[in-house]
């Protein structure tokens, strides 16, 4: 019986210092995404306002003939640039990301070549299993990301593409919807859709603006009416030269920052369900225990009482 | 009449607030947007962004960006990054200048691109400089004044 509970008391030890592990990583995370949804609320008007200056000067210049908003017919090259975590225990937070990116290149057809450029080791990790062509991976940069930092990325997606190396490039991150639901998504950076093409604005920032989607196309709307007049300096090619790389770079920084709010609540989560099962676990085993206790106490009472009654005879 | 005047980087709003006139320096020279002005966009340089509201200045620097004024005197500043002069350390801006100094030196011969970025944050850090001084300045002399 002694053996028994012993086993028992081993368990619950182990598991009460579980839980204390999973109750950290549960604030540290719940910190982490404090910050990282507070940035991402941060970066979001500047992401709509250069649409909207990208849209003004739509309207005034023929934009088809920019290199960033060409549309190939034919698809050879495909870049995918995608977003995941540095660490597990996140929950379904990596799997799923990772089952979007490879539905992605499935997507794209056999004789496309699909090349990767990975932010976050899982990711790298999972495409380097299936042996896809990674281009380049870059870790440690979901925590506290800078814009300097996402930068070479975004400038490094916007040369390959005017280059000509890729006819198309999507980005495969993680949508912060809210604490309790994420979405994976694949959503296409390049070519840019036509700026004047408000259905294409609203497909863009509704994936990368959830919340605003409306309010950004009402505004492309109502900007219709008053940008037609607009002066440019130095001209609006320089402008626009300037401008579109930057708001490609602002999207991947966005991609960049939902992927890390994301995966804070993606752990937090994990970690609260983990917390609750421990918790459980110790309420059962307690139980379990106090009856093996309990057990031994009455069958060694009973033996005093059967040697002393087998004395008295 | 008055401007509806906002700063972004995409890190976070710097500015956002009605204000009298703007005075930003642009690719072309430097530009004073005052109330009624057409609607324009130019690229902005680094440099100083000087905010007029209620007769009194307030500094701000920029980076390289846009300039966007929009009819109905909304101006919008899209900076890759932006601060107030309040914001600005010196010791860490000598620092900063050092390190872009260093770093040009050093590409200058190797790698074009490079050498560029890193005259960039030159110039960049210079900017954030001149208008560190001389917000230090105008401290100064406020406090002479209060001494005397």
């Amino acid at each position: 019986m002694a053996v028994q509970t012993r086993s028992i008391k081993r368990r619950l030890k182990s598991v009460t210092n579980t839980r204390k592990i999973t109750k950290a990583m549960e604030l540290v995370a719940a910190s982490k995404m404090r910050k990282a949804v507070g940035a991402v609320l941060m970066s979001r008007p500047y992401a709509k306002l250069a649409w909207e200056a990208v849209l003004a000067i739509g309207l005034k210049e023929d934009t088809t003939l920019h290199p960033l908003l060409r549309q190939s017919d034919h698809i050879t090259n495909v870049l995918m640039l995608l977003v995941s975590s540095d660490r597990g225990l996140a929950g379904g937070y990596n799997t799923n990301v990772i089952k979007t990116a490879l539905q992605e290149i499935k997507r794209c057809g056999k004789d496309v070549r699909v090349d990767s450029v990975c932010i976050g080791k899982r990711g790298a990790d999972a495409l380097r299993r299936i042996g896809g062509n990674i281009l380049a991976s870059f870790t440690e940069i979901t925590n506290h990301t800078k814009f300097d930092e996402v930068l070479p990325i975004g400038s490094m997606v916007v040369e390959e593409f005017s280059k000509g190396s890729y006819d198309r490039v999507v980005v495969v991150y993680t949508d912060f919807v809210s604490a309790v639901s994420q979405r994976p998504v694949a959503l296409e950076l390049l070519p840019l859709g036509r700026p004047e093409d408000v259905e294409g604005l609203g497909e863009i920032s509704g994936s990368v603006i959830p919340n605003q989607a409306t309010s950004s196309v009402n505004a492309s709307e109502s900007g219709g009416s008053h940008t037609s007049d607009f002066t440019f300096e130095p001209s609006a090619r320089d402008v626009l030269d300037r401008i579109l790389p930057r708001l490609v770079e602002t999207m991947v920084y966005q991609a960049v920052l939902e992927a890390a709010a994301s995966e804070h609540s993606s752990r937090m989560m994990a970690m609260r369900n983990a917390s609750d099962s421990a918790s459980d676990m110790i309420d059962d085993l307690t139980f379990t225990f106090n009856q093996a206790r309990q057990a031994g106490i009455t069958q060694e009472i009973a033996e005093i009482s059967s040697g002393k009654a087998a004395l008295e005879k | 009449m008055s401007l509806k005047l906002k700063i972004v980087t995409p890190e976070r709003i710097v500015f956002e607030d009605t204000v009298d006139s703007v005075t930003a320096m642009t690719q072309m020279g430097e530009i004073t947007v005052l109330p009624g002005h057409i609607p324009l966009v130019a690229n902005l340089q680094a440099g100083e962004l000087r905010v007029r509201a209620n007769g009194a200045e307030q500094f701000l620097v920029a980076s390289t960006g846009f300039l966007e004024v929009r009819s109905g005197n909304e101006v919008v500043v899209l900076a890759d990054t932006a601060e107030r002069a309040e914001e600005l350390a010196l010791e860490q801006i000598e620092q900063a200048k050092r390190r872009a100094r260093e770093l040009m030196n050093q590409k200058r011969a190797v790698d074009e691109v490079a050498f560029a970025d890193a005259a960039a944050l030159l110039e960049r850090e210079l900017a954030r400089e001149r208008v560190a001084m001389r917000r230090k300045t105008y401290r100064d002399v406020g406090k002479a004044k209060q001494d005397r």
